[in-house]
């Protein structure tokens, strides 16, 4: 059970370093996981940044995602 | 309206571990394929597409002298598979007219690179960039895939290799940008695209294609016709490669997957793993993954995946972390 809970930091700490090294598909994983709280605590704000970040490196999804978000007032 | 976002939403979360390959399908090329900036537009006069009227395919090259184009290898490689020199053209989106292939003047295979000569001058050509790439630099990739001309702008360099010579940009491998430029807002010639087994965009650095231009690599044809030239090639790639040099081992490994024959592919590529050379430790456990070539095994592709990782790869960080979450 602790083995498989550090698996789950490890996994989030490569998603943020890809993140941060600018790849979108990373952008946009974390940007599902906090939307859903899928292994991150649940977070409208994260998930919002997370998809205008992915949208600016030109996923199309992540822009749709953005849009729902916005139209309903979610993590603005 | 409100269930209904959530609910796609809700879908995407589901689809976690399988999206990356499915985000990058979503990246929209539209917003890229009118004319470029201005400062690209005359740089875009030197990129040709390459292709076979009579098969399916194409690759993308560029002009460094007025009769002179740069390509990968491989896409010489892969027209020539179901035709003959004489059915290759080189079309512009532009420019009308067809252009044909007089012959190959240079070709090297370890770095996926062929010098031709092209029987039309063209009235714009590239000059290669001095500097090396720097990390902080916009970069452009331009080319061509089956429908039209494409560019994409302020592409990120995820990370420079200086031992191999190659970087990684940070944009998912565009069917048919093989061959074609990546360039600097200056619109010099700062690499060359190339390298696609899984999915990847890589790029050969210009310092590279400085030295194939030079004759300092590759073989130079110089009265040898075009066959016979690449017969050279071939044969001197299998020679690097079995002596050890991983770039080749990866390249010999590309060659092989448009045979499909994966595994040759598997096997050349756990050889050039073994050296640490990023593409290959990326494809590899790729392989892995989904069994082609090799029996699955996520622990192997873990492993694999952990040491490109380590050497600042992104894609590599991604899918490793998605194969943690699923154990």
């Amino acid at each position: 059970m602790e083995s498989n809970h550090k698996k789950k930091e490890e996994a989030v700490e490569l998603f943020e370093k890809a993140e941060k090294l600018g790849s979108t598909t990373a952008a946009f994983n974390l940007a599902v996981m906090y939307l859903n709280g899928t292994i991150v605590d649940q977070d409208d704000k994260k998930a919002f940044q997370f998809f205008e970040k992915a949208t600016k490196l030109g996923s199309k999804t992540a822009k749709h995602n953005l849009d729902m978000m916005r139209k309903d007032s979610r993590g603005m | 309206m409100v269930i209904k976002s959530l609910f796609k939403i809700y879908l995407l979360g589901l689809a976690l571990i399988t999206c990356q390959a499915q985000a990058q399908e979503a990246l929209d090329l539209q917003t890229f394929s009118q004319s470029p900036p201005r400062v690209l537009e005359e740089a875009s006069r030197a990129i040709w597409k390459l292709h076979n009227p009579l098969i399916q395919g194409n690759g993308t090259g560029f002009f460094i002298a007025p009769k002179l184009l740069i390509t990968n290898y491989h896409v010489i490689f892969s027209l020539l598979k179901f035709g003959e020199f004489k059915d290759i053209e080189l079309r512009h989106n532009t420019i009308p007219g067809a252009s044909k292939i007089n012959t190959i003047k240079a070709l090297s295979a370890e770095l996926d690179l062929a010098l031709l000569e092209i029987d039309r001058p063209s009235d714009t050509f590239l000059s290669i960039k001095e500097e090396p790439v720097s990390e902080a630099e916009d970069l452009f990739l331009l080319g061509y895939d089956e429908k039209k001309f494409h560019y994409v702008t302020k592409i990120g360099l995820l990370k420079q290799n200086d031992f191999y010579s190659h970087f990684h940009v940070n944009y998912p491998y565009l069917k048919g940008f093989s061959g074609g430029p990546v360039l600097s807002t200056e619109g010099q010639i700062t690499g060359v695209l190339f390298s696609a087994i899984s999915n990847l965009s890589m790029s050969l650095n210009a310092d590279m294609l400085k030295h194939f231009i030079d004759g300092d690599k590759g073989v130079h044809c110089l009265n040898q016709n075009p066959e016979q030239c690449m017969n050279s090639a071939k044969a001197i790639i299998h020679e690097k490669a079995k002596q050890g040099n991983a770039f080749a081992q990866h390249s010999l490994a590309l060659m092989y997957t448009y045979e499909q024959n994966y595994e040759k592919v598997a096997h050349w590529l756990k050889l050039s793993a073994k050296q640490n050379f990023v593409p290959s430790l990326y494809n590899l456990a790729m392989n892995y993954r989904d069994g082609k070539g090799v029996e699955q095994n996520y622990e192997k592709a873990e492993e694999l995946f952990k040491g490109a990782a380590k050497q600042n790869f992104a894609p590599s960080m991604n899918n490793l972390a998605v194969i943690m979450l699923m154990a």
